[in-house]
């Protein structure tokens, strides 16, 4: 269980962020990239201002478990469906968005330290699936553009909110 | 004499059926018990997150399975059904671990402890005993016939494997 200071940052966190990002996905992705690569440690300004470094961190991590164990325990439809809303709100084209995520696999930087191996294959596997299956729906559409990679945004483009 | 010999290895047989079922039986109200290891919101792990039991009903889901076929396209069902074979096998050999892990804990505990309850052994080993053959079934029906149509033999072995978790606590080992 947190203590009574992480507590209120998570609840602080999920009420004034987490509510306002629509899709499960987009939490998971949102949450992991407050996460130092190097050290693990999670990191968010206005949480920390409010609440301490300390309490923020864990209050980032116990809700990067939550929302991670929401996503792997999903149906597969409803991880398609998760993954399409998350391509379209990327804005990116989406030959590129699913040549870059089936060949780079950014969504493994999403997996908590801390789980369960096969809760972390199973939400891997569900991932893999999801995008052959918009890849063979986007070949289906009679008029999918070419499968070429178009060239590379001018500046990063990210569907997730600011920090607050 | 002949009939003696099978009169003596029927009754043992029905008796160890019956005995086994019971222990079964058992271990699955224990698990339903300590409700079913169900995770709810707000619930939250002590240090490697939900089970690996939980990811049963997604591996062995044939709701899943039912959306692949309706999208219809023969790759991303070979993909499918190669995933998660690959995972229910993954699973099954992990649950199989535990399993020894608790047992190899268990003798240890068993070799120290004063006051051996014999009924509680023979239950616990017969959880086992019917764990292991229950997964070696699974494993040998995945390879064949895929998980997808298994999901109530892999929801057994897992009630079965958290009945054989709570004989342990039960015992304080």
């Amino acid at each position: 269980m947190l203590p009574a200071d992480a507590w209120e940052a998570y609840e602080d966190f999920r009420t004034r962020t987490l509510s306002r990002i629509p899709s499960k996905l987009e939490r998971l992705v949102y949450i992991a990239s407050t996460r130092d690569y190097n050290s693990g440690i999670y990191q968010h300004e206005g949480l920390a201002g409010r609440f301490g470094k300390e309490a923020a961190a864990r209050a980032l991590e116990y809700a990067h478990g939550e929302v991670f164990q929401a996503v792997s325990l999903l149906s597969l439809r409803r991880v398609t469906e998760e993954l399409r809303t998350y391509m379209e709100s990327s804005r990116e084209h989406p030959t590129a968005f699913l040549n870059a995520w089936q060949k780079l696999e950014p969504y493994r930087v999403a997996i908590p330290l801390r789980v369960d191996p096969t809760i972390a294959e199973l939400f891997i596997s569900n991932i893999k699936i999801a995008l052959a299956v918009l890849r063979h729906r986007l070949l289906e559409t009679p008029d999918h553009p070419p499968v070429a990679l178009p060239p590379p945004s001018p500046a990063p483009r990210s569907p997730l909110p600011f920090r607050n | 004499m002949e009939y003696l010999l099978i009169f003596t290895a029927v009754a043992g047989i029905v008796l160890f059926v019956a005995f086994f079922l019971h222990s079964t039986r058992e271990a699955r109200e224990e698990y339903q018990g300590t409700g079913g290891a169900k995770l709810e919101p707000g619930d939250f792990w002590s240090d490697l997150g939900p089970p690996a039991s939980a990811a049963v009903s997604g591996i062995f889901s044939s709701e899943d399975e039912q959306f692949i076929v309706s999208e219809a396209d023969e790759r991303v069902s070979a993909l499918f059904r190669r995933e998660r074979k690959r995972l229910a096998l993954r699973w099954i050999e992990h649950q199989k671990q535990e399993a020894s892990g608790i047992m190899s804990r268990h003798r240890d505990a068993s070799r120290r402890a004063a006051d051996l309850q014999p009924a509680n052994e023979v239950k616990l080993f017969l959880r086992y005993a019917r764990l292991k053959v229950t997964f070696e079934f699974l494993a040998v029906s995945v390879w064949l016939v895929g998980p997808q149509r298994l999901r109530g033999l892999a929801e057994e072995a897992n009630a079965v494997f958290h009945g054989m978790q709570n004989v342990k606590t039960l015992r304080g080992n």
